[in-house]
Parts: C-alpha cells; structure tokens; sequence
C-alpha cells in the first residue's frame, strides 16, 4: 500500500549548478574579451596617430626648410635660416620615432625607409643649395634650383609620406572596422549567453515547481494515510471501550447472579440448619455432654459456614446497593468510613434513578475515592455529594488533605483507568484534581438513562 | 396461654417454613400471615387484616424493603411489636430499624435463639395480660 517514493536523480542539481556557472562564465568572457580587443584596438589607434603625427612634421618640415631655404635665397637675410637649424634634428626624431613605432613591422619598416631616405636627399639638395650660395657661386646654385631636382626630391618624399599615410589610413579603417566587429561579437556574445541563462532559469523554475508539485502530493498522501490511520484508531478504540463496557456488564451480571443464588439458596439452607439446631437443643433440654459438645461445634460450623456466605456476597455485591438504592448505600458506606477512620463526612445526597451500571460505577467510584482518602489523604474535612439535576447525577468527593502531584498520578492502578472507562463509556464525565497540600477533589457526572431502567 | 399473632415478612420459602414451624414448636406462635415483598405486606397490615401482636420483617425481600414495611407502619400507627431478622444486621441498620421504630433487631445466624425468647417471653406476657383481664 506504500507509494513507491520519487528516485532522487542524484546528478541532476550538481549538473545545473555547472550549467548555470558555465553560462555566467561565458557572459563574463565575452564581456572580458570584447572590452580586451576594443582597448588593443584604441590602443593602436592612439599609436596610429602618433604616427601620422610623425609623418606629417617631416613633411612640414621639410616644406620649413624648403622655404626657409628659398627666403635665404632670395634675399640673403640670415633671419630665414633659423628654422633651419633645427629641421634636420626634427626631421631625424621624427623618423627614429616612426622607426621605433614601425620596427616589428615587415610592410612599412621599407616605406619608413623611403621616406627618410628622400627625405635626407631632400634636405642634401636644400642645404647643397644653401653652401652654394654662402660660397658665393650663384651661377652653380641657379642652375641647381632651376634643374627640377628640388621639385622632384619634394615630389619624392611627398609620395614615399602619402604612401606611408596611405597604409596608416588603411590601418585605422581596419582597426575602426575591428573595434565595431569585436564590439557587435560581444554584443551577440551576452545577447546568446543572456538568452541561455533566461532559458535556464526558465528551465529551472520549471524543474522547482514540478519537486514542489511533488512534495505537496507526497505531504497530501501522508496526511490521506495519518487520516485513514486516525479514523482505524478512532474505531478500534470505540470497540475497546464497548467491548470494556460489556465485559463490566458481564461480570457484574455474573456476581449479581451468583449473590443472589449464594443469598436465596445456601443462605436459605444454612438459616434452616440453624433452625433445625435450634429446635434440636430445645427438644434435648439434658444432653449429655458429649452430645452437648456436638451441638456446640455444629452450631459453630454453621454459624463459620454463615460468616463466609456473607462475606462473599458482599464481595461479589454488596447487598446494600443491590436492595436498597444507592443513596441509602452510600449513607452505610460513609457510616463504616466513619466508623473506621473517624472523620465526619459531610453529606448532601439526592434520590436518583439511576440503571444497574451507573449505580455501580458511581458507587464504586465513591468507595475508592474515600479508599484513598482513608489510605493516603490525612484530611480533616470530606464532603460528599451527590445530586440530581437537568438529566444527570453530580457525584463530588472533596476532602482537604495532602493531595497529590500529576506526576504521581502514573502510577494510577487499573481501578482508576476501568472507572474512568466505565464513566465516559455511559457517556459521563470524571475528573480529579489535585495539588500537595492542596486537597484532593474528584468530580464526576453520570447521565440519568431516560427509558425503562 | 393464646399463641403469638405473628405476621413474617420473608421472601424465601426454605427460610419462611423453617421458621414458622421452629416459632410454632419452640415460642407459642401462630403465624397468621406472611408476604415476601414490602408492597403486599402493607397491604396485608394496612387492610386490617385481622388483628396481630407481633411482625417479624426481614431487610431484604423480593421487591422493596423491610425498612419501607417498618416505615409504612410506623406512619400508619399500627399498635403492635415489630422486630427485624436479617442477615445483614450491622450496626448502621440496627439504627435504622430503631428509628423507624423497631423494637429489636435479630440476626438471622446468630441470634435465631434470642428471638424464640423473645417470642417466648411477648406470647407470656400476652397470656398475662389476658389472664389479669379474665
């Protein structure tokens, strides 16, 4: 009847967990990567520039020292050498600068070559000219200017920088172009592992409410069985008490029939024997002696055989409930405890009518309570009472004594559990309590039996 | 002498019989009735059924009680001797028969002879009585 229980697929958590780690890593990566090449990207970017910077004072440079060198020409005035000092250290940084930038690189280190080359040709005819004419040989310099050579050396370098320039542009479309790549990669890169992880998570969600599902029906079958359970323990118990309650039946049914055939039958032939004795002694007034002694022990015998007929039925029941009702029985019952113990019982007792059962219980339950009392209470004080009202008889036994703790109480004997069984099963209620030093008080109500006794 | 006029409140017969022909034989009796239950018995008495001297009622009859019989008559002032014999004489009902009037208490096993003299002793003085009147 058992539900098989759900096999816990043991591989199942570990491998989501992975999966999820898996996934935030690939975001974190792709974000890493992007960013990594974007910065390599403005980084060479940066670089790029510094060479075009580069490139562009050589030329600007040269055209210093082209002018500076015509200005001379022209008017002779040192003024316009000045710049000239300087151009050719500028123009050699500037190169060792673009070298330097340049020297892992195979397709432009030549082009950086060229242009300095050309340049320094540049720069030799722009001073060859310059000497020829602090020398004083106008004709050698005029004839240098008007050859094309200063043209052409310009041209020269002019090419070789657009060349180098040329390349440089083409690098910094293909770095732009790498950036916009490598950003619109990551880009798709987190939308793609964004995605994944929403699905995952989905995915997960999905798993977490079906183990709820799960759970819950689980918890719903076990309270199904505790409920079924509940209701077996609920009916086996009723069937306890009843089956309780007819064995008390049983058996007080049992003692009564036997008292009665005790009482009536033998008690009956044991009062004739004495009878007979009786008229025996009077019918031999001058026994003689050893007669007279058989009378005597007979008589004795009888009068044994009496005693334990009595004390019998009044074991099996005692014949003041049986005949006179249980009010006067509890008023003999008192008497004797009295009697025994002395302490005044203070009583206040109603006539009830009350079925063969319930007399018993109550009277039972009155007789153990003083019981105890007498055994263990050392009161002063004992009220009984028993009343009749709205259907049901009130039976109260309080006294004053020493009382007792709940703890105490596990050690209660089957008389108190069968009276407390025999009570609830006619439907009534007892209760007892107590503290040390508190007293003692027993409370308890029968039903009154509505019908033909 | 004129016997006892003794009605005998008992409900078995075993004992009943016994008892009459001992009172008849030993104390000077004539049992002029019985009943084994309380409602006849008052019945019997209160209708006047005759006159009688004396009532010997046991506690424990059929249906009700010898205590209910000694009630009824006390409450209908029926002059006459009332004494219980009964199995169950303890002292609580001692006292009880006493207040509801009983002139003596006899217990079945054990005081079977103190009651013959008794009977002995009322049928003489009946007799006496009789005798000052003749």
């Amino acid at each position: 009847m058992a539900t098989p229980t759900p096999r816990r697929k043991g591989w199942r958590t570990p491998l989501a967990v992975a999966l999820g780690s898996l996934l935030a890593l690939g975001v974190l990566s792709v974000a890493e990567w992007s960013y990594q090449k974007a910065v390599d990207s403005l980084g060479s970017l940066g670089t790029r520039a510094v060479a075009r910077t580069n490139i562009q004072t050589v030329m600007r440079r040269l055209l210093d020292a082209e002018s500076a060198q015509r200005g001379y020409v022209l008017t002779g005035r040192k003024e316009y050498l000045a710049p000239y000092a300087e151009v050719a250290s500028d123009i050699g940084s500037a190169v060792d600068t673009l070298r330097t930038l340049y020297q892992n690189d195979s397709e432009v280190t030549p082009l950086v070559a060229e242009v300095a080359t050309r340049a320094l040709e540049k720069l030799s005819e722009t001073s060859e000219t310059i000497s020829l004419y602090d020398a004083g040989s106008h004709d050698a310099w005029h004839n240098l200017m008007l050859t094309d050579i200063g043209r052409e050396k310009m041209e020269a370098v002019r090419k070789a920088a657009e060349t180098l320039l040329s390349v440089e542009d083409r690098r910094v479309a293909a770095e732009r172009a790498a950036v916009y790549r490598t950003l619109e990669l990551g880009r798709r890169g987190v939308s793609i592992t964004t995605l994944l992880s929403l699905l995952w998570f989905i995915f997960f969600l999905r798993k977490n409410a079906a183990l709820l599902a799960a759970q819950q029906a689980a918890a719903r079958d076990l309270q199904a069985e505790r409920d079924a359970l509940d209701v077996q323990v609920r009916l086996r118990t009723a069937e306890l008490a009843d089956l309780n309650r007819h064995l008390q039946e049983v058996r007080e049914h049992e003692r009564g029939n036997l008292a009665r055939s005790l009482h009536d039958e033998l008690g009956a032939l044991l009062t004739s024997a004495k009878l007979d004795l009786t008229r025996l002694r009077r019918a031999l007034p001058t026994p003689p002696p050893e007669v007279s002694e058989r009378m005597n022990h007979l008589s004795s015998t009888i009068d044994q055989g009496i005693g334990l007929k009595r004390r019998v039925i009044e074991e099996l029941m005692p014949s003041a409930l049986h005949n006179l009702g249980l009010r006067t029985a509890l008023e003999i019952l008192v008497g004797e405890f009295t009697q025994r113990t002395g302490l005044a019982v203070q009583m206040n007792l109603q006539d009830a009518e009350l079925d063969t059962p319930s007399r018993n219980t109550v009277f039972q339950l009155v007789q153990e309570s003083l019981s105890n009392v007498e055994r263990h209470a050392s009161a002063q004080q004992v009220r009984l009472s028993l009343l009749a009202s709205g259907g049901e008889v009130q039976v109260q036994i309080h006294d004053n004594g020493r009382g007792f703790s709940r703890d105490s109480l596990r050690e209660v004997g089957h008389v108190w559990k069968n009276l407390r069984h025999r009570i609830e099963a006619l439907g009534g209620k007892l209760s007892v309590a107590s503290a040390p030093g508190k007293g003692t008080e027993v409370d308890a109500t029968v039903p009154i039996p509505v019908g033909p006794l | 002498m004129s016997p006892l006029r003794t009605f005998i409140v008992e409900d078995s017969t075993i004992i009943l019989d016994n008892l009459v022909a001992t009172l008849e034989e030993l104390a000077d009796v004539r049992v002029v009735g019985s009943a084994p239950d309380e409602q006849s018995a008052i019945n019997w008495i209160c209708n006047g059924n005759g006159g009688f001297d004396l009532l010997i009622v046991d506690i424990f009859l059929k249906s009700g009680s010898g205590l209910g019989v000694l009630r009824a008559v006390q409450d209908a002032g029926v002059e006459v001797r009332r004494v219980v014999l009964t199995n169950y004489a303890t002292s609580d009902i001692r006292k009880r028969c006493a207040a509801l009037g009983a002139d003596r208490v006899f217990d079945k096993s054990g005081e079977l002879e103190d009651l013959i003299d008794y009977c002995s002793h009322m049928a003489g003085d009946s007799a006496q009585a009789l005798s000052v009147l003749n």
